[in-house]
């Protein structure tokens, strides 16, 4: 079985970029791939809690990030330097595991597709 | 005294060192992230704003960041109204 790896780099709500690599994400797995996403730089603010996407009038990203695991999307990995630096409040109800960047270099080493989708 | 409408975390960093003191600020779409940093650069809390939708859409408060001032669109509109120049920030 192929192992994938999303990585999502960019804020949410401001660009299409995050939900698209999540709707991309989904897919994959449910063609039986192996499948991880890594949050990176703004893409870490994507888990930040308290999100209420509907104050302007969009789907809010921990409610689509909470829907992954009845994809068999259950890896997921957040920058752990971003998290430090910018100080984010991770949502409580999500499993996502902060890793430094060894660890992320080891994470796109042992995948067999990595998809950054740059915007 | 001048608006400056700071729309990304990139456009504050473009913004803190082409202010003066006494201007005021409003951070919108993705630009609300960038709020501790705004402090950090010496801009006082009372001039500082939010724009409310935004920051709430993205899980940012003022009561989790402390000072800056959350303000709704006809807040938003009177501030265009007290200022000029109005300079935007979109890096």
């Amino acid at each position: 079985m192929k192992r994938y790896l999303f990585i999502i780099s960019r804020s949410p709500y401001g660009s299409s970029h995050a939900l698209e690599q999540l709707e991309a994400a989904m897919v994959a797995a449910v063609f039986d791939a192996k499948v991880a996403v890594l949050f990176r730089d703004e893409g870490a603010w994507c888990i930040q809690q308290h999100q209420a996407g509907a104050a302007i009038g969009q789907k809010t990203m921990t409610n689509v990030l909470a829907a992954l695991p009845a994809y068999d999307v259950e890896e997921l990995y957040v920058c752990a330097d971003f998290l430090n630096t910018y100080q984010i409040q991770t949502e409580p109800t999500l499993s996502v595991m902060p890793i430094r960047l060894p660890e992320q270099q080891a994470l796109i080493s042992a995948c067999d597709v990595v998809i950054t989708a740059q915007p | 005294m001048s608006l400056h409408l700071v729309f990304s975390p990139a456009g504050l960093e473009a913004c803190s060192s082409r202010w003066q003191s006494g201007d005021k600020f409003v951070l919108l779409g993705n630009g609300v992230y960038a709020h501790k940093q705004a402090l950090d650069v010496g801009i006082q809390p009372t001039d500082l704003h939010l724009l409310g939708p935004d920051a709430e859409a993205r899980g940012i408060s003022s009561e989790a960041t402390g000072s800056p001032v959350s303000i709704d669109y006809p807040a938003f509109v009177e501030l265009t109204l007290q200022c000029s120049p109005i300079v935007s920030w979109n890096e």
